[in-house]
């Protein structure tokens, strides 16, 4: 935890607390017979916010899914030198940082967003390429760590005494390091595991070492979210009733408790992930994360931080983009939250 | 209470020694080698190479060097072994840099204060800022003051502290000079330069951060201007004022203490980006520096203090809960 | 709420693009081309170059220099320092043996003369023992006089740890087993005799070697041998409580943040050729990164008037620096000694012709552009650098007009060959990480794949200073130590040099005809035939063999402050401060 980390799991558990989820299906008795999950997606649905961050986001992963066909058919890749397109100090030439609608330049293809400073890199296509590496990290990061996340505070939770002192302490443990200077130190070491003989690490396995740790250091909040719901739930009449049949403690926390979570934990999801992209983005800007020429939009923020004064359009791009990106999964993770529990916050 | 305390300090000194195991584990298992990268880029003879690596005790297995260092910080030691140059270092003894040979507690001593001064500064910043606005929006809730606060919170949450800072730099210092260029000058010496010094740092922790205190302060005083005492206290007649800063404000209190006390405690050991950012050397750029040199001693110190300070927090912030909010039962596990 | 969020992402949005509107288009201006001429240089064997140092035209004295700096000096104790901003503000505070003497004024050469000794040294029998002579009141800061048994001191103290980062040139040459056992370790052993060093009396310091050493004059010039006095030897403290010669001493040191060195009262202007004190105060400013230092230098208010910054213009501000004629005035901008080279595994891409190729398919311009453009970087075409005396201008493979490199050639010459998966080692770093990328499209051109392979920059030299490491691209940086053609071929194409691991021979190039030339050149006693000699040396290394690809010569592209008289680039490429005045 640094600088960079919000704590947004913690307003997840702080509004989540007063909210268990059968309560809420009783508000609103016109709707007869829908279960809490259909209502929460009519009220998602009715959420003008909602509505319009879902675009957004939808818009994102489109991009991200197809970049293999938007680059067949805008006919130029993300990472062809055109140096032609650069003045002798590395600028690019003509107006908005390059940007060309005609195909009438050296490179020979339409620049709609213009071109990197240094290389001549069209940034329509990195900003089409680094959607899908900030999506896929943050995407499985904060999977991967909300389910470990789930898996060590149900146990943690439902079993109490040694089980839960040690879990909790290991929680503690990991919540006390740096995440910064860790990740900083963690994925180099990661990355020389996975080196082949030549020495090579392949993108692959450089975006999962990247994965890895943000998992690592990812799962703590949610561990602890789900911990106090689960104690706060397992003595209730339905457990009782499940153990006095004989369900074995897997099944119930499993089966008969998890389910009753998933309110919280999909709050505590969309509040990770957008958590997640700054945080990727933040490790690029100290040097580490994805590297060339892999796109990524943490990087390009970073690169172009280093020509703000003479193309600071190449510095808006990816850092709207990234911000677009974080916030309408705030938005949609408040949207979210209300949905599920419209007695919070309004 | 004091039962509390004692176990509490166990546990947490029981979590720094996993701590500086791990970090020390690491470190091994990493392809670093400190004395390469001390031996110049140049002219690394292996001969140099392998003073260097004697020096340094580098040669010696991982665990004889851990036994070593933490001896140090208990009675001090002698770092280069038999060589004529071995260097003293007295306990308290973090060990040395491995560049300049300077002790890592003077390293420290130096970076500390900067550290403080953005995450303390800061910190007063946000948290005044955010429970500030968070109640008024609460009290006018729907109207337009509400929207346009949390609406701007949001959107400067949702940016990072090394883009709005570069951009406030860019803006504010560079290009019209309106504020001064981010420097730390000791309070001691100059209550006013300090204060100048810090002020973009400042100003872009509390944008970014002072969302999640609004909006948490927010909805807590929704929920106590709503509670039935309150309406009771109006409905008595009691004057509107005094009815919010008595009671609503203390239960609004709680849950920001804990995030505050943990979002400083967490800080404190070092805010690298927000210092890179501003290129003030404080503990995090320090420590960052340190990494890329493979400069063992620096990282761990660093490392150590900063869960410290993590650890600490999460103690003072549970007796705090107890003080400000007497129902809570110190002794229960997980009290933060 | 919501409405509003969205406002404002959208007011946002509006305001960078009118913000960026208004920028005028960018179309770009051409590069003139600077001709860089060739040094001339003497040694002054003689002493005749003798104190004080003439006095500069115009030159005030008092006020205070600042110096910006993104990090302080690694190390100031003497024996310690190899690092060109030491190596150039060093000598404020320490003297040495011999030393540089430059003007900055066109036309006048570089002189190596004697500093605290009366000349560049004397040798009666070609370079195996050499006299050096102390000049007349020379002085610490305290005030007892320097003999030469402080400077033989130094000289023990840099074969101790506390030398280890220094130069090791010196010592290498004096004891046959330097570093090994039983070789000499530095002073804190009890013993302070240096092997081969003598001091028959306090004004006299002789040194014998096993075989002729031509270059001992320059590895003099390094401040290894800096006098120390025994008795303030405060050994790892040294870096922070060294004790003057120069006319400067320090008067505060705070790691990391600050320097400030006042004038030293016991530095004798009449014993010394080298410096002038004029300035009150310099005061070292380290937690400066070079874009403030830009900022700060173009306002240049207040102090920042009498101020230098060390590091380059950033890329994005040198159109904003280049477009303000007032500025370009401050700018100091000049080839350094650097050059940056991909070389090329001859132990692994052993077909010539697949190196030639790999040479025309190599895109300059883009790799020039990627750098930072053409302010901080020079068109390569030979190992040397133009400061060196041994360069010699020549392309042995000629790109096409556009400098996009010659497709066309390289073709031709891989006609027929499958080239394998190229390895490129590189450290890693952001600007290496985009030139690796531009690299690779570069030569894919050409249909030769390349793969990057980033080794963390800490131990990148000892990585691929490892003999049979598996990368076939390797790229590098050298910039000579002392101003001669064997600093620099004598040190990279020396196939004689390569052993187990600490190469700097990255290309692994081991041919008998050209290591017998270098040593033939290396044993020339008059070096200024010598310079011509590594040039055509050099032409037929690239043209035979191709053992790398010249990348760029570095360049410096640097601002200091209107107030700041008598600055210029120095061989260090830094703002020369050594008879500087504040106007």
């Amino acid at each position: 935890m640094s600088d960079f980390v919000p704590r947004q799991t913690d307003s997840a558990t702080d509004v989540l607390e007063v909210a268990p989820i059968e309560e809420t299906a009783k508000a609103p008795k016109a709707i007869v017979g829908k279960s809490p999950g259909q209502l929460a997606w009519f009220r998602l649905k009715q959420d003008r916010t909602a509505r319009s961050t879902i675009w957004v986001l939808g818009f994102f992963v489109f991009i991200a899914v197809f970049a293999d066909v938007i680059e067949w058919i805008y006919g130029i890749g993300p990472t062809v030198n055109s140096p032609d397109l650069l003045d002798t100090t590395g600028q690019p030439l003509g107006y908005l940082g390059g940007i060309d609608f005609t195909t009438d330049n050296p490179s020979g293809h339409i620049h709609i967003l213009g071109v990197m400073p240094a290389t001549g890199w069209d940034v329509f296509m990195q900003f089409v390429y680094g959607a899908r590496t900030s999506l896929i990290i943050a995407l499985l990061a904060t999977v991967i760590s909300v389910i470990i996340g789930i898996f060590i505070g149900t146990l943690a939770g439902y079993f109490g005494g040694w089980i839960d002192q040690a879990l909790s302490w290991f929680t503690d443990y990991m919540l006390a390091f740096p995440f910064v200077l860790m990740a900083i130190a963690v994925i180099p070491i990661l990355n020389t595991r996975l080196e082949d003989e030549t020495g090579y690490v392949t993108v692959y396995e450089r975006v999962a070492t990247i994965i890895v740790v943000f998992s690592l250091f990812g799962w703590m909040y949610t561990a602890r979210l789900v911990r106090g719901q689960v104690i706060s739930l397992r003595e209730r009449e339905y457990v009782e009733a499940a153990r006095a049949a004989g369900a074995n403690s897997w099944h119930i926390m499993f089966r008969q408790i998890l389910p009753n979570l998933w309110a919280p934990i999909l709050v505590t999801f969309s509040l990770s992930l957008p958590a997640t992209v700054t945080a990727e983005a933040a490790l690029s800007f100290l040097g580490i994360g994805v590297q060339q020429p892999t796109p990524d939009w943490g990087r390009m923020i970073n690169d172009s931080l280093l020509y703000m004064r003479s193309d600071f359009m190449y510095l808006v791009i990816p850092g709207v983009s990234i911000w677009a990106l974080v916030l309408s999964f705030n938005l949609f993770s408040d949207a979210l939250r209300d949905a599920l529990d419209p007695k919070s916050s309004r | 209470m004091f039962r509390f305390l004692i176990k509490r300090v166990l546990l947490g000194v029981s979590t720094l020694f996993a701590i500086s195991v791990t970090v020390f584990a690491l470190f091994f298992m990493g392809p670093a080698d400190p004395a390469a990268s001390m031996c110049g880029t140049k002219q690394c003879t292996p001969v140099q190479h392998e003073r260097i690596t004697t020096f340094l005790e580098l040669d010696r297995p991982p665990h004889e060097q851990y036994a070593s260092y933490m001896r140090g910080i208990f009675v001090g030691r002698t770092i280069g072994g038999d060589s004529p140059d071995a260097i003293e270092c007295p306990a308290p003894c973090l060990g040395i840099n491995f560049r300049t040979y300077e002790q890592v507690s003077t390293v420290i001593g130096r970076t500390m204060p900067i550290t403080f001064s953005i995450v303390l500064g800061g910190a007063v910043l946000y948290v005044l800022i955010g429970t500030g606005l968070g109640m008024l929006s609460a009290i006018k809730r729907g109207s337009i003051f509400d929207r346009i606060a949390s609406g701007t919170a949001l959107t400067f949450a949702s940016t990072q502290i090394f883009f709005i800072g570069s951009v406030l730099l860019l803006v504010f210092v560079y290009q019209t000079d309106l504020l001064p260029l981010p420097k730390y000058v000791p309070f001691t010496e100059s209550p006013l330069g300090w204060l100048g010094g810090m002020i973009v740092p400042w100003i872009a922790l509390g944008l970014i951060n002072s969302a999640q205190y609004a909006r948490l302060s927010r909805a807590q005083m929704i929920e106590t201007l709503s509670e039935d005492f309150v309406r009771t206290a109006r409905a008595k007649g009691l004057a509107i004022a005094p009815i919010y800063f008595r009671h609503a404000l203390r239960a609004a209190v709680t849950p920001i203490v804990t995030i505050a006390g943990l979002d400083i405690g967490g800080q404190l050991g070092g805010v690298a980006i927000t210092e890179t950012t501003f290129s003030l050397n404080g503990m995090g750029r320090t420590a960052v520096r340190a990494i890329d040199e493979a400069n063992l001693p620096v990282v761990m110190g660093i490392v150590l203090f900063s869960a410290m300070f993590l650890v600490l927090s999460t103690i003072i912030v549970d007796i705090l809960y107890s003080v400000i909010d007497p129902r809570v039962k110190l002794g229960t596990s997980g009290g933060h | 709420m919501r409405k509003t969020v969205k406002a404002l992402a959208l007011g946002a949005i509006a305001t960078s693009l009118v913000l960026t509107a208004a920028c005028s288009a960018n179309k770009g201006t051409d590069q003139e081309k600077d001709t860089a001429k060739e040094q001339n240089f003497i040694v002054d064997y003689k002493g005749d170059v003798k104190g004080p140092r003439a006095e500069v035209a115009g030159a005030k004295t008092g006020g205070t220099i600042t110096i910006l700096k993104a990090a302080c000096f690694e190390h100031l104790d003497p024996q310690q320092i190899y690092v060109s901003d030491a190596l150039s503000y060093g000598p404020l505070v320490h003297r040495s043996l011999t030393g540089y003497v430059e003007t900055g004024v066109e036309g006048e050469p570089m002189k190596l003369v004697g500093d605290l000794a009366t000349n560049a040294g004397t040798t009666t029998d070609n370079g195996k023992t050499w006299t050096y002579t102390l000049r007349d009141n020379i002085k610490f800061e305290d005030g007892t006089a320097i003999t030469s048994k402080d400077v033989a001191y130094g000289i023990a103290r840099s074969f101790g740890q506390f030398g280890v980062q220094g130069p090791q040139f010196l010592q290498a040459a004096l004891d046959a087993k330097f570093g090994a056992e039983g070789g000499y370790a530095g002073p804190s052993t009890g013993d302070l005799k240096v092997p081969g060093v003598t001091t028959p009396d306090d004004k006299t310091i002789k040194f014998e070697f096993a075989t002729p050493q031509v270059a001992l004059p320059y590895w003099l010039a390094f401040p290894t041998s800096t006098p120390v006095p025994a008795a303030k030897d405060t050994k790892e403290k040294y870096d922070f409580e060294f004790v003057s010669s120069g006319p400067y001493k320090r008067a505060e040191l705070v790691p990391d943040t600050r320097i400030v060195f006042e004038k030293n009262p016991a530095w004798d202007p009449n014993s010394d050729p080298i410096r002038k004190q004029y300035v009150d105060k310099f005061v070292f400013d380290c937690t400066t990164d070079a874009k403030t230092q830009t900022d700060r230098m173009s306002a240049a208010n207040g102090p920042d008037a009498a101020a230098i910054m060390t590091g380059n213009v950033p890329p994005d501000q040198i159109p904003v620096v280049k477009g303000n004629a007032e500025l370009m005035k401050r700018v100091g901008s000049a080839p350094n000694q650097y050059v940056y080279y991909l070389n090329i595994n001859t132990t692994r891409v052993t077909d010539v012709d697949v190196r030639r190729a790999l040479n025309y398919a190599f895109d300059r311009d883009a790799y020039l552009k990627a750098v930072g453009g053409y302010d901080i970087a020079n068109p390569a075409s030979t190992i040397t650098s133009p400061v060196n005396p041994a360069y010699l201008e020549f392309d042995a493979y000629p790109s096409k007009s556009d400098n996009h490199g010659d497709i066309d050639k390289a073709m031709k010459l891989l006609e027929g060959k499958t080239v394998p998966t190229l390895t490129l080692c590189t450290a890693n770093t952001a600007v290496n990480q985009k030139v690796a990328a531009v690299l690779q499209e570069s030569f894919k051109r050409a249909n030769i794949t390349v793969t990057p392979k980033f080794i963390p920059s800490g131990d990148y030299y000892t990585t691929v200073g490892r003999k049979g490491i598996d990368c076939d691209l390797i790229t590098s940086a050298w910039g000579q130590d002392w101003a001669d053609g064997q600093s620099v071929l004598g040190v990279l194409m020396d196939g004689a040099q390569i052993k187990a691991e600490g190469n700097n021979n990255y290309s692994y190039f081991n041919d008998a005809a050209v290591v017998a030339k270098l040593k033939e050149l290396r044993e020339m006693a008059d070096r200024g035939a010598a310079q011509k000699g590594y040039g055509e040396l050099e032409k037929q290394i690239m043209e035979q063999h191709a053992p790398l690809i010249p990348l760029r010569y570095g360049r410096t592209f640097g601002i200091y402050g209107p107030n700041v008289g008598n600055t210029f680039l120095n061989q260090f490429s830094q703002f020369d401060l050594l008879a500087a005045y504040v106007k």
